[in-house]
């Protein structure tokens, strides 16, 4: 991958200058779809924006230094690693990457869910400390799905390269591994059914409840960010078409992507938070079966 | 699947959601904004005084008596309603309008006392009803009474009695002097 290549990846697409729009129309998507589906109006389209925008005008509360120093790194953090991780999409196939970039993309999407837990502790309200808490136990618990899928799918292609990957795993581990993947988007992405790290009815916004204004901003940005990045993931795994014109793939992308969001939205809607044991029995149980099932796959077919 | 159903539904549906300025249809004996029908009120202050939230205030003056009621601190609790002795207060059926500023919906009433129909000065108002409730047979002599001034009705009063005690002391000493 040249500098070039990598710098357009990272600022142009599927980086700052698509995402951050399309995060916004994802939260927008899912705001309004939810609405719907409730009876309600929802939002205009231009919502999110009008709230990034607004926040970002207030003014922080002031805090201790250091307090206040991590509460503003963190929600950089976690914007900064989404971000690396979408600049990593391998979109277009021949776009490069490089040996281990799978790796590293692992590593870039679980900076935000880190940085939630850290955002919960530091900020030191009780609410805080209980969506901090829950978010961990629950990325512990998808962790074991999504890993096992994503090395399932290497194992399947012979190789750590995303884009070698998204082209060569063949469909009887893919399947199974797509299927961990999307059980694991509603627990990364903090909705229905498994939303109780944020379940606004007991604990507010569960580890980011203290933050406000700016902060909270580049939050709900980061948030928006894991959307774009974790449902590109998944459409880029889920259409291998090599030999498609590029035009055609960015198309698809986009249209798998914003697909995803309005089921997840859609599941959303129609189920109820599971509590935290529960939430995490079917990660335990069903998601590792699926992602077990795609390792066995992998291994075993000739 | 009972909610695959209903969300469906509601997805065809058009939203419950009422835009503005449509409304929900208040409740028969809904509690609105509080109403001062300044003939009948006598302006007691009762209304002042059982308001908890103080937005009714009522200051007396020589001539008249500023009534003055503030929706924006209103409870809509209704008790200065149920207490008026005049039945001046009335609630709205209805929401308020929207207003953008505490305060644009305040009223201010003035009640201006009635002149005193023998020496002029203003006289304290009174209301028919009232009138009803503390004695059941009025008379002429009465009625013209209620109409005066505190003086004028003290003054009234003192000639009436002196006349009743001399007629009587007359009455007396004529028995007497027989
Ligand atoms: S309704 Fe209640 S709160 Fe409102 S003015 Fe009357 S006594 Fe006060
Ligand atoms: S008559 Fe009624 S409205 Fe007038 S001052 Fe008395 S309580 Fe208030």
């Amino acid at each position: 991958m040249t500098v070039g290549r990598a710098l357009f990846q990272l600022l142009v697409f599927p980086g700052l200058l698509y995402a951050v729009p399309v995060a916004w129309l994802m939260l927008w998507m899912e705001r309004k779809l939810t609405a719907r589906l409730q009876g309600r109006i929802g939002p205009p389209f231009y919502q999110p924006f009008f709230d990034f925008v607004k926040l970002l005008a207030k003014r922080p509360l002031p805090r201790p230094p250091l307090q206040a120093l991590a509460m503003s790194a963190l929600p950089v953090l976690a914007v900064a690693g989404t971000l690396g991780a979408l600049a990593l999409l391998p979109v277009f196939p021949h776009s490069g990457g490089f040996t281990g970039d799978l790796v590293l993309l692992v590593a870039l999407l679980e900076i935000p869910p880190l940085c939630a837990v850290l955002a919960g502790f530091v900020s030191r309200s009780i609410y805080g400390e209980l969506g901090a808490t829950r978010e961990a136990v629950l990325s512990i618990a998808y962790s074991l799905p999504f890993l096992a899928a994503l090395v399932a799918l290497a194992a399947a292609a012979n190789s750590l390269s995303l884009s070698v990957i998204s082209q060569q795993a063949m469909w009887q581990v893919r399947l199974p591994a797509l299927l961990a993947l999307a059980l694991c988007l509603p627990v990364k992405l903090r909705v229905n059914p498994f939303s109780v790290a944020n379940a606004e009815q007991e604990i507010y916004a569960g580890a980011t409840t203290e933050f406000e204004g700016p902060r909270l901003a580049l939050w709900e940005l980061a948030h928006g960010l894991e959307w774009v990045a974790l449902t590109g993931l998944w459409a880029v795994l889920a259409f291998p078409a090599a030999n498609a014109a590029w035009p055609l793939r960015a198309v698809v992308f986009v249209a798998i992507s914003l697909a995803l969001v309005l089921v997840l939205a859609a599941v959303a809607a129609a189920t109820a938070r599971l509590k935290l044991a529960q939430a995490a029995r079917v990660y335990w149980l069903w998601g590792s079966a699926l992602g077990v099932l795609a390792m066995v796959v992998a291994v075993v077919w000739p | 699947m009972n909610i695959l159903g209903l969300i469906s539904r509601n997805f065809r549906r058009d939203p419950a959601t009422y835009r503005y300025p449509e409304r929900h249809v208040p409740a028969t004996r809904f509690r609105g904004i509080v109403r001062n029908d300044t003939a009948k009120c006598i302006a007691c202050g009762i209304c002042d005084h059982v308001c908890v939230s103080g937005a009714i205030v009522v200051v007396g003056h020589d001539d008249h008596c500023d009534w003055s009621y503030d929706p924006g601190r209103c409870t809509f609790c209704g008790r200065c309603v149920d207490l008026c002795p005049g039945e001046a207060l009335s609630q709205d059926g209805d929401r308020a309008p929207t207003y953008a500023r505490s305060g644009d919906l305040a009223q201010g009433e003035q009640i201006t006392y009635p002149a005193c129909p023998e020496c002029g000065l203003p006289a304290r108002p009174y209301n028919e009803r009232l009138l009803m409730i503390a004695h059941d047979d009025i008379s002429p002599e009465f009625r013209e009474r209620i109409k005066l001034c505190e003086r004028c009705r003290r003054r009234r009063s003192q000639t009436v009695l002196t006349k009743g005690l001399g007629g009587a002391a007359d009455t007396e000493r004529n028995a007497d002097g027989a």
